[in-house]
């Protein structure tokens, strides 16, 4: 007699995703408890790259502190001195150059769309689709050596300083500026022409990881994940900083919410981007590129300010308490990554372990400013 | 868009001596009030319609010293409906310091709470999860955002 096979049955068991992992982009761990391929509960650990960079700027001077903001956010660097300059000239009540202004805002929009095509890349790399990557990566460069001829650095440029910027664009900087807008909508057509609407894509992406928007909201989350739940919100709009209100740009918004929406968000704000950038290379003034600021005794009155710049990954903010003193008495760091980083035990159950690298990777969450 | 003095007048009316205008440099619309009070607080901007103060951007621990013995969290928070914004300040000791958690309002707190708890030692009455995340899990050295800590390594710059 054959005895009869026993029922089938899961045992659930725990799984370490990361800290190495190609699809953390970084040093996350994440403890998973699955059913099968199915995740019950999802943990994230993080602090591997914990570098005490709050800590580190009490005891800097204003302008001291700037290298090491640029490494709180690599693939962002502008948009960190930014905030932080920000919130010292506001402080300060100082005026700057209006060509400064403007090259802030052309640096900060080629960061936009340089980090949107490492999302681009990285994305596609995670749901198996090599070519974006390659292709983006490509594009990126063209940015990165503009930085480059402007700053002398690919990636930490310390260059949007206190008062303005580090110095001047260099002559040849603006027809390869302006060589890159003309062709950069057509290099985006390609991109879309091989993700938007490709079926595969479609089946990784189209109602997988859909993000409540009340939820969201409660949870202090910004950037293109708020925005793709159909929520307008946008810092260059809502909450004015340097010269955008001289641009017309469009703020795209999503539909459900899911990870193709936030896919499209970002491609889509790549063009608007694209088209910030030639404005502002229309209308650059000529003039100074920064305003008298004694760079060692630089002494802010006492004062105390928060200060948000919309980022790629949403909002950046920088709370700075000034004491009259040439360092800052606190430096608060709060980036949208941190944010993102603590909903994935809400997102993660019920979810399968495929889908959430797709969701993880969509959300764009980069490990260095989680830590700080 | 609701201005300054109607948001800051709409939280007196309701919290009466609990709370006090806070004067800023550069001027921002900005509240002190008891620490006893912060969950009502909360409760109340976000519903009120209108405030609807749900946002919460971050929260920031300050420490004010040995002489002043004393932490001030500083919230802020925004209304995406309204485009408005608002800071509250309030003060707890700084040895032993309580103070309710806000994570039950609003569940962003959570990590914000979670890292002031570990670098300040301030404790968050009601939280779930007060564990380390972003120091080593060994750490023994105290809290390190407080501005008479000592740790390996760590000088004190004079003032040029």
């Amino acid at each position: 007699m054959i005895e009869p096979a026993p029922a089938q049955y899961t045992e659930e068991f725990e799984v370490n995703m990361g800290p190495q992992h190609p699809s953390t982009h970084g040093v996350l761990r994440l403890l998973l408890k699955m059913d099968g391929e199915i995740i019950k509960e999802a943990e994230p650990y993080i602090g591997y790259l914990h570098r005490a960079i709050e800590k580190i700027c009490e005891n800097r001077t204003y302008n001291q502190c700037l290298p090491f903001l640029d490494r709180v956010e690599y693939v962002t660097s502008m948009s960190c001195e930014e905030v932080f300059c920000l919130a010292t000239e506001r402080i300060a009540g100082m005026e700057i150059p209006e060509r400064a202004e403007y090259l802030r805002v052309i640096m900060l929009e080629f960061n936009r769309i340089a980090s949107h095509l490492i999302f681009l890349g990285t994305f596609s790399l995670d749901l198996g689709a090599i070519t974006p990557f390659l292709y983006c990566l490509r594009e990126r460069e063209d940015i990165i050596d503009l930085f480059e001829m402007t700053s002398g650095q690919r990636l930490t440029y310390n260059y949007i300083r206190v008062g303005g910027v580090a110095a001047d664009i260099p002559p040849e900087f603006v027809p390869l500026a302006r060589k890159f807008v003309n062709m950069f909508q057509d290099k985006v057509d390609d991109y879309e022409a091989i993700l938007t609407e490709n079926p595969i894509f479609l089946a990784r992406t189209k109602d997988v990881g859909i993000f409540d928007k009340d939820m969201c909201i409660n949870y202090g989350v910004s950037g293109p994940i708020l925005r793709a739940t159909g929520v307008d919100w946008d810092l260059r709009r809502d909450d004015p900083y340097s010269v955008y209100d001289r641009f017309r740009f469009e703020i795209p918004t999503g539909k459900v919410g899911d990870t193709w929406d936030r896919y499209m968000v970002r491609v889509r704000e790549m063009r608007q981007s694209n088209e910030i950038i030639r404005q502002a290379l229309d209308q650059l003034p000529e003039g100074g590129t920064r305003a008298k600021v004694k760079p060692a005794a630089f002494k802010p009155p006492a004062g105390e300010i928060y200060t948000r710049i919309e980022n790629s990954r949403g909002e950046l903010g920088c709370h700075i308490i000034a004491d009259g003193t040439t360092k800052p008495y606190r430096v608060k760091l709060r980036g949208g990554s941190f944010t993102h980083t603590q909903m994935i035990p809400e997102i993660a159950p019920g979810v399968m372990i495929a889908d959430l690298v797709a969701i993880f990777a969509s959300m764009d969450v980069i490990l260095p400013e989680v830590d700080r | 868009m609701v201005d300054k003095e109607r948001i800051e007048k709409i939280i007196v009316d309701e919290f009466g001596d609990a709370v006090t205008i806070e004067e800023m440099n550069p001027p921002q619309a900005a509240i002190r009030i008891n620490s006893e009070k912060i969950v009502p607080l909360f409760e109340f901007i976000a519903s009120h319609p209108d405030l609807k103060l749900n946002y919460l951007s971050t929260i920031s621990g300050v420490d004010l010293g040995v002489e002043a013995a004393e932490i001030e969290i500083v919230y802020f928070v925004s209304s995406i409906e309204f485009k408005h914004k608002l800071t509250i300040k309030t003060r707890i000791a700084r040895q032993g310091g309580r103070i309710d958690t806000i994570s039950t309002v609003l569940k962003g707190a959570n990590w914000y709470e979670r890292e002031i708890w570990e670098l300040f030692g301030v404790d968050f009455t009601g939280h779930p999860n007060l564990t380390r995340f972003l120091l080593p899990e060994d750490w023994d050295e105290g809290y390190p955002m407080l501005r008479d800590w000592q740790g390996r390594n760590f000088e004190r710059m004079p003032e040029s």
